[in-house]
Formats: C-alpha cells, structure tokens, sequence
C-alpha cells in the first residue's frame, strides 16, 4: 500500500498546505500549461527552481518524488529515446552505423523528460498536500458554473469522492482474494498468456461481485441519512481564499504570460 | 409509556410464495432497549430494512412516533430513526471521519458551524475525536461502527437500529461498540433496536424477542427468555455459558432458576459451596 503515491495525502503544516485548493489547482493548471508552452532552457529552469522551493516548502521528502515517477519511468525513457534517435536537426554529435545522434535531437531529448518530470511532480504535489476532500470540493467549486447547463456537478464531485475513499479498500480486497486463490492453488504470476487470463478471471469476478454488493450497501446506508440526489446539501468543508492565493495565482498567471511571450 | 414503533400485521416476501415475514405484530415504547435475537434468515433483517423504509410490505402497517410510514413521510421518520449496518466499510461514506459523521447533516442542509460543533460534540461522545482526520482505511472495524453510531446520534435520531452492528468485529471491537451501546441506554432517551444473533449482547436488554422463519417464537425480559434453553437451542442460537451451566444445575435441582451472566453465575455457585 505505501507504495501507492497517487492520489495520497500527506498531512502537514506548512504554508503550501495551508493555500486555498482552487488556487493550487489553478496554478498548478497554469504551471503545466507554461511547462508544455515554453522551449527556452532558461524559463524551464525558472520552473525548475520555483518547483524545488516549493518542495522545501511542504518539507515532504523527495523520495515521494521519485516514486511517483516509478510507474511513468518508461515513458520517460521513450521520449528521451524518441528525440535522441529520431530528431536530426542541428549538427551531428556521434555517429555508430545506422545511427546517429544530433545536437539538438539531444538537447531536446532532455528538455522533453524534464518537461515530462516536472509536470508529473507537481500534480504529485497537489494531491499529496490537498485533502481529498477539499479537492473535490474545489473542482465542484471551479466547475459551478457549469451546473446552470444541468450538469451534474455535486454529484460527480461526490462520486469522485466515494471513489477516492474506497481506492484503499478495494486494493486490501484484491489481496485478500489473490491470497483466497493462492491457497487454492491459484497462481497469477505464472503460466502462459491464457493460462494468465484464465486465473484472472478467479480474481476479478470474485472482486466485481464483491463491489456491487458494497455499492448496494453504500447506497442504502446513503439513502438512509437522506441523501437525495440533485437537492441541495451543505458541506462540513469550507474553502477560504486568503491573500497568500491570490499572490500564488498571481505569480502563475505571470508564468503563464511570459510561457506566451517567449 | 408512549408507543415509538408500532407494527401492524406486517407480512413481506421477496417473492410471494415465501413471505420473510408472516403477520408479524410488535409494539415498541419510547425508551426502550429491545433486543431481537434470530439465526440467520429468521427474518431479523428485513425487518431493520422495513422499519427505515428501504423496503415496504405487502400487508400492514408500520407507524413510527405516531405516523404511518409511507412514501411521503419515508423523508420526516428517516429524521427519527437511525440504522447501523452490519459491514463498518460499507457505511462509511465520507473520506474522512469528520466528513463522514457529517455526512448526514450535509443532506439536511445543516449550516457550516453548527455542524462543526454537532460534529465535534458527538465524536468526543463515541471516544472518536483523535481521529476526526483519519481516513477510513486507518481505523478498526470498531472504531468505524462508532463513527457510524456518532453520525446517528449527530442526526438527531431518537430511534436507533443496530442491525448485527458488532458481527463483523474483531471481541476487542465488539466488546468497545457493546461499551458504547449501553452508555447510550443508560442515557435513556433513545431507543434502542438490537438485532442480533449472540445472546450475550441481549442481556442488558429490556425485552427480548427472539424469531424463527419471520416469526415471533419468544418474547420477555432475558431472565425469562434465557429460562427457554432448549427452545432457544432449537432455533439454532448459541446460549451463553453461564445460562448453560446453571440450566445444568437447575436441572440437578441444585439452583432455582437459570442465571443470565458469569457474575451472577459466580455468586450462586459460592452460596451452594457455603451451604454444603
């Protein structure tokens, strides 16, 4: 489980902690915006920079960091990989047979997985210091407008929500069952491709029946505290946006403008 | 004593041929802890779904603190009545126990700071308010039904149903939702519908009614109830040890009567000891 670094939180203190979630999600917005925009190395290090200070900010430690990186890792790699073979602009650097390498594939081969790092970073960083709670509060606040269209917009936040919260307890479900299994002589790990498929079925139709049984469950013991869908409800959460996000926001718009501009 | 709950010839099937629940008749008073003991598929916990509406009847009338319970007042009794389930992970909605304890207020459309302080208020009442940021998947199946009994209590309700709130609990877990069950009666201004199957929850009761196949076999205080062994064996229900030790006895001739709990046991067993 604690390997899992997506959608976890991590309690703290600290300033960034302490900002407003609709500010972190719009600046962190703007930041990838800027960050996809720009292709000069001296505005990636600007971002680079500021990325790092807040970092030292949360006081979270960067190994979080690396293993949020983990499961894109290979992604990484292949635009590296990509730029650095396939691009041939610029003069050649090194050549061996078929192939060879060009200064600006190179250059640009690095700038994309900085690019790539950055960005899963700081969305790292968002879920890590926002309380599932106050994120989907956020988006339901961010996305109110669209409400007056009839869209549905407390009701997905309130689904997001629900989701988020059994993410954990569907994961212990899945270990309890593939060790159900394996003491039956169930073994995912080994045999051939069908084979492989064939005992996937033992783990997934136990855990498919085991959710719409706590769905059911879920949603009478909503119903029983009377929850209606569509009608209005009132939140034990409260968002309060001090002047701390709107210099935040404020600082990223300037990123964003100047990610525009040059 | 006013009537809290009144059930009027309720007879309910999942399919017609094979009713759950057979002309089934009971009255509840406010104040009341009542305990209703039955084996799997006695009928016990379509009851629960019957009382808070989830499921309606096809005969008889169900009337809660004086209304009759029906499509229009499901919202205005589901106010007056609570329900613990029995799986703590399957009730838990909210992504923390704040939020969680709340959550039943956010749909009555509580303002923000009474709500924090009905929050607080009935988390420090279950023993809970360390935990008020703890996710879910920290917290034992215990301390889950406490959140769950406290997002009753916050709500107001003056009926609440533990529907085998302790039967997926660990004895520690059990023993602390058990703990916490009988401050609530002592309180006695809630009542109290336990449905259970281990009849040493069913001690402290005021009244026991004990099913079998959607009907009443046995109704009385436990003293009375627990004098019924081999009736309550019959119908598949574990009988604590001390009622099967002084049954021994009373068999033997040495006691008068069936005694309910170890203490009691204990203190009987001295007083023959002293009399030989």
């Amino acid at each position: 489980m604690n390997s899992i670094v997506i959608g976890r939180y991590l309690p703290g203190h600290s300033l960034w902690h302490k900002l407003d979630a609709r500010s972190k999600i719009l600046s962190t917005s703007l930041f990838v915006f800027s960050c996809f925009m720009i292709n000069s190395w001296i505005f990636m290090a600007i971002l680079v920079l500021l990325e790092y200070l807040v970092i030292l900010l949360t006081k979270i430690p960067i190994g979080y960091f690396v293993k949020s990186l983990k499961p894109i890792f290979f992604f990484i790699l292949l635009t590296f990989f990509l730029q650095v073979l396939f691009n041939h602009q610029g003069e050649i650097l090194f050549s061996l047979g078929p192939i060879q390498i060009y200064d600006e594939g190179l250059s640009l081969g690095f700038f994309m997985s900085v690019r790539l790092i950055i960005v899963v970073v700081i969305s790292t960083l968002l879920t890590l210091t926002t309380r599932p709670s106050d994120l989907t509060l956020a988006l339901e606040s961010l996305f109110k407008p669209l409400g007056k269209i009839g869209f549905p917009v407390a009701e997905i936040a309130l689904m997001i929500s629900i989701a988020l919260r059994f993410i954990p307890t569907l994961f212990e479900e899945t270990q309890k069952i593939l060790k159900a299994q394996a003491s039956r002589g169930v073994d995912i790990s080994e045999g051939k491709f069908k084979e492989k498929v064939v005992q996937l079925t033992s783990l997934l139709v136990p855990l498919f029946i085991l959710s719409f049984k706590r769905a059911d469950e879920l949603a009478n013991a909503m119903e029983v505290r009377g929850y209606v869908p569509g009608r209005l409800r009132t939140s034990i959460n409260q968002l309060s946006w001090r002047i701390s996000d709107t210099v935040l926001l404020l600082i990223c718009i300037g990123l964003f403008i100047g990610a525009i501009i040059f | 004593m006013r009537k809290m709950i009144e059930l009027k010839n309720i007879t309910f099937g999942y399919d017609a041929d094979s009713p759950v629940l057979k002309n089934y008749s009971l009255t509840i008073n406010s104040g009341e802890f009542i305990t209703i003991l039955g084996h799997n598929g006695s009928g016990k916990s379509t009851l629960s779904k019957l009382l808070v509406g989830l499921m309606e009847p096809q005969q008889g009338e169900i009337i809660i603190d004086g209304e009759l319970l029906s499509e229009d007042t499901i919202p205005t009794i589901r106010q007056k009545i609570g329900i613990v389930f029995q799986n703590p992970d399957n009730q838990f909605v909210g992504s923390t126990v704040r939020d969680d304890i709340a959550f039943g207020l956010e749909n009555k459309c509580v303002s923000y700071d009474v709500m924090n302080e009905l929050v607080e208020r009935y988390a420090q009442k279950v023993g809970m308010e360390k935990f008020l940021d703890s996710e879910p998947h920290y917290l034992s199946g215990g301390e889950k039904q406490r959140v769950a009994i406290a997002g009753v209590l916050a709500l107001g309700a003056n009926i609440i149903i533990l529907d085998e709130a302790t039967a997926m609990l660990d004895p520690r877990g059990r023993e602390n939702v058990m703990n916490l069950i009988h401050e609530l009666v002592e309180d006695r201004d809630k009542t109290i519908i336990m449905i259970t199957h281990h009849l040493d929850e069913a001690v402290k009761s005021d009244r026991i009614i004990v099913m079998n196949e959607g009907e009443i076999i046995l109704e009385g205080v436990p003293k009375e109830v627990f004098q019924e062994k081999e009736l309550l064996e019959s119908v598949k229900l574990d009988v604590p040890f001390a009622v099967k030790a002084s049954y021994e006895l009373k068999q033997r001739g040495l006691l008068k009567e069936v005694v309910t709990n170890d203490e009691e046991l204990m203190d009987e067993l001295c007083k023959l000891h002293s009399n030989r």
